[in-house]
C-alpha cells in the first residue's frame, strides 16, 4: 500500500511519460519532457501542500 | 524505441501535383495516404480494451508498452488502494461522469473486482486517492485511444511542435 507521496510520485511518473510519447516525436524531447513534467509535478504538488500548511489546523 | 522514433519524424511523401487540392484535410495529415476509418475504428477500439493494444496494431511499440505500463500502474495502484468503481447508471451527473472515466481503462475496468476481492473503502484516505487514480488511468487512456484513432485515420501522428 503506498503512501500519500508514493501515490503522488506514481502518478506524476505515468502521466508525464504518456504526455511525452503522445506530445514530442523524438527520443530526446520525449526525455527532457518527461523529466520536467515529472519534477513539475512534484514541484506544485509540494508546494501546494505547503501553501495549504497554516490552515491545516 | 529508435526506429518507432525514426519513423514517426518521417516526412510525409510528397503529394504529386495532380493530387493538389484533391487531399485538403487536417494540417498535418499524411497527404499522400487516403484516411483508413476502419483502420482508425480497429486500432481505437483496440487500444481503449486493452490499453497499448491499439498502438500494438500501428506498430507503434514503444507507445504500446509505454501506454500499457502507464495506464496499468495507474489502476492497478487505484484498484489495491481500494478506490471506488463507478457503475453505469448512476444515480447522479458526478457517478455517471465517474463511470464514463473509470471504464476508460478498457480492461482493468472489468478486471478491476477480481484484483480488488476486498472492494472499495473510500473511508481512508487511501481509498479516495485510490478513486482518483483508477479515473485518471481511464481519462489518460482515453487520450491514447484518440491518438490511436488518428494514427490509424491518417497513417502518422499529427506533428507536434517543435522542441
Amino acid at each position: 500500500m503506498p503512501n500519500h507521496f508514493q501515490a503522488l510520485a506514481l502518478f506524476a511518473l505515468a502521466v508525464s511519460a504518456a504526455f511525452a510519447f503522445l506530445s514530442k516525436k523524438s527520443v530526446g524531447a520525449r526525455i527532457v519532457y518527461a523529466i520536467s513534467a515529472f519534477l513539475g509535478f512534484l514541484a506544485v504538488a509540494i508546494g501546494i501542500g505547503w501553501l495549504m500548511y497554516p490552515f491545516s489546523r | 524505441m529508435d526506429t518507432e522514433s525514426s519513423r514517426e519524424s518521417t516526412p510525409a511523401p510528397a503529394a504529386p501535383a495532380a493530387d493538389n487540392g484533391a487531399s485538403v484535410g487536417t494540417p498535418g495529415a499524411n497527404v499522400g495516404t487516403p484516411p483508413n476509418p476502419f483502420l482508425a475504428l480497429i486500432a481505437a477500439a483496440a487500444a481503449w480494451g486493452v490499453p497499448g493494444l491499439g498502438h500494438v496494431l500501428l506498430r507503434r511499440w514503444g507507445k504500446a508498452l509505454t501506454y500499457f505500463l502507464a495506464v496499468g500502474a495507474l489502476a492497478l495502484a487505484g484498484i489495491l488502494m481500494r478506490g471506488n468503481l463507478f457503475r453505469f447508471g448512476g444515480a447522479d451527473t458526478f457517478e455517471t461522469l465517474g463511470f464514463l472515466a473509470d471504464v476508460g481503462s478498457g480492461i482493468f475496468y472489468f478486471l478491476a473486482p477480481k484484483i480488488g476481492a476486498a472492494g472499495p473503502d473510500v473511508s481512508h484516505a487511501a481509498g479516495d486517492y485510490g478513486t482518483r487514480l483508477i479515473a485518471a488511468a481511464g481519462v489518460l487512456n482515453m487520450l491514447c485511444v484518440l491518438e490511436a484513432f488518428e494514427i490509424g485515420l491518417h497513417g502518422r501522428e499529427r506533428g507536434s511542435e517543435p522542441s
